[in-house]
C-alpha cells in the first residue's frame, strides 16, 4: 500500500464557508481524508455538509452508529442532498477541534455507486456534550469522484486552523 | 514522496510497564499509532489501556467511549483524567491471542489546538471479545513530542506486544 498526498488546506484568519478539493486524479485505488475542524456556530457541535462532484441531487444516504452523552444509538438518512460530517462548534472547549476520517474505496470506478465510511469524534471537555460516530455512506452515482466539497450551514464559518488533508491510496 | 512513513516501532521481548515513543519529530501533519498487544496479567479476561502525551500525568485528559462485548453496548466518558482511556487488551489468559489498536492523532504538532485522538480497538478470543471506538482530548496546545502506551490501571504489557508509530505528511 502506498499513500500519496493529493492536497492539504489549513483555514486562515477569518475562516471560510467551504472547502473544495477539485480535479482529483483518478489514478489511485482509494481516497482518505483526515479532517480537523471547528465551526463558529453557537453550539458545542457542528455538522459539515459533504458532497461529491458538486452534486446536490438526492443521491446520498447513510446509516450510523453513535454514542453521545450517556447513550448509544443508530439511525439512518435516505435520499439526502448531501451527507454530514460531525465536528466541533464554537461553545466546545476552547482550542478544541473535532477530527474525522473519511475513507472512500474504489472512488474512480464508473460501474458502481460509491460507498464510504466517515468516523468522527467531536471532542469536548464534557461528560454530557460529546459525540463519536461511525457513518456508512452511499452516493448513488456511477461517476468517478473528481471533486469533494465541505460546506457549512448558513451563518456559520469553518474556523481558523481547521485542516483538511486528502490522500490517495494505491494498492499493491 | 511517500506521505505515510514509519517513525519507530518497539517489540517487547519481556513484559514492561509501558512503551514510550519520545523525540517525535514535528515534521508530519498527523500521527497514527498501531499496537498489537496484550497485558501480562492473569486471572482476568482483559484490562483497559491508557495513553499519555508528553509524559503529562496531570488531570488534563477527557475521553469518550463506546464498546460492545458480544452481549450489549457500553457508553462511558470522563473528564479531568490523568490519561486517555483508549481501549482494552486481553490478558495472558488469552493464550496466543493479542488485541489490535489504531489511534489517529490529527494535527499533533499544532500549537494552536488541544489534541484530539480517535481510536478503534478490538480483540477476540472465541467466546469473549470486545470492539471499541473512542475519542480522547488532551487539553494542551503543545506539540506532541512523546506518546506513552500503558495499562490504564496497574500491570504490565506482555512480551510480544508490538507498538508502531507512523507519520502522515501534508507537504
Amino acid at each position: 500500500m502506498a499513500v500519496t498526498l493529493i492536497a492539504h488546506t489549513e483555514v486562515g484568519s477569518g475562516g471560510v464557508s467551504s472547502i473544495t478539493f477539485s480535479s482529483i486524479p483518478s489514478s489511485y485505488s482509494d481516497l482518505l481524508l483526515l479532517v480537523s475542524c471547528r465551526a463558529t456556530n453557537s453550539d458545542w457541535e457542528n455538522n459539515l455538509q459533504l458532497k461529491f462532484n458538486n452534486d446536490s441531487s438526492s443521491l446520498y444516504s447513510d446509516t450510523y452508529l453513535q454514542a453521545a452523552g450517556s447513550s448509544a444509538s443508530s439511525s439512518r438518512d435516505s435520499n439526502q442532498t448531501y451527507d454530514l460530517v460531525n465536528t466541533t462548534g464554537n461553545t466546545a472547549t476552547a482550542n478544541t477541534f473535532g477530527n474525522a476520517s473519511i475513507y472512500i474505496p474504489n472512488y474512480a470506478n464508473t460501474s458502481n455507486h460509491k460507498s464510504y465510511i466517515v468516523d468522527t469524534v467531536t471532542s469536548n471537555n464534557s461528560t454530557a456534550d460529546w459525540r463519536i460516530q461511525s457513518r456508512a455512506g452511499l452516493y448513488r452515482s456511477t461517476s468517478a469522484i473528481s471533486r469533494i466539497d465541505f460546506n457549512v450551514f448558513a451563518s456559520r464559518v469553518i474556523a481558523q486552523y481547521s485542516t483538511f488533508t486528502l490522500y490517495g491510496i494505491t494498492k499493491a | 514522496m511517500a506521505a505515510f512513513e514509519a517513525i519507530a516501532s518497539t517489540t517487547l521481548s519481556s513484559s514492561a510497564s509501558s512503551i514510550t515513543f519520545s523525540s517525535i519529530p514535528g515534521t508530519y501533519e498527523h500521527l497514527q499509532l498501531r499496537v498489537y498487544g496484550k497485558t501480562n496479567t492473569t486471572g482476568v479476561t482483559s484490562l483497559n489501556m491508557g495513553l499519555r502525551l508528553n509524559s503529562d500525568t496531570g488531570t488534563n485528559y477527557a475521553w469518550h467511549i463506546i464498546y460492545g462485548d458480544g452481549s450489549g453496548t457500553v457508553v462511558d466518558r470522563q473528564t479531568s483524567d490523568t490519561q486517555y482511556l483508549f481501549g482494552n487488551f486481553p490478558s495472558q489468559d488469552a493464550t496466543n491471542h493479542f488485541g489490535v489498536l489504531i489511534t489517529d492523532i490529527v494535527d499533533y504538532a499544532s500549537t494552536n489546538k488541544n489534541k484530539t485522538m480517535r481510536s478503534l480497538v478490538g480483540w477476540e478470543n472465541n467466546g469473549s471479545g470486545q470492539s471499541w471506538f473512542s475519542s480522547g482530548l488532551w487539553i494542551n496546545t503543545a506539540a506532541v513530542n512523546s506518546l506513552t502506551v500503558r495499562l490504564y490501571g496497574t500491570g504490565d504489557l506482555a512480551s510480544g506486544t508490538v507498538a508502531s508509530l507512523y507519520g502522515l505528511r501534508s507537504s
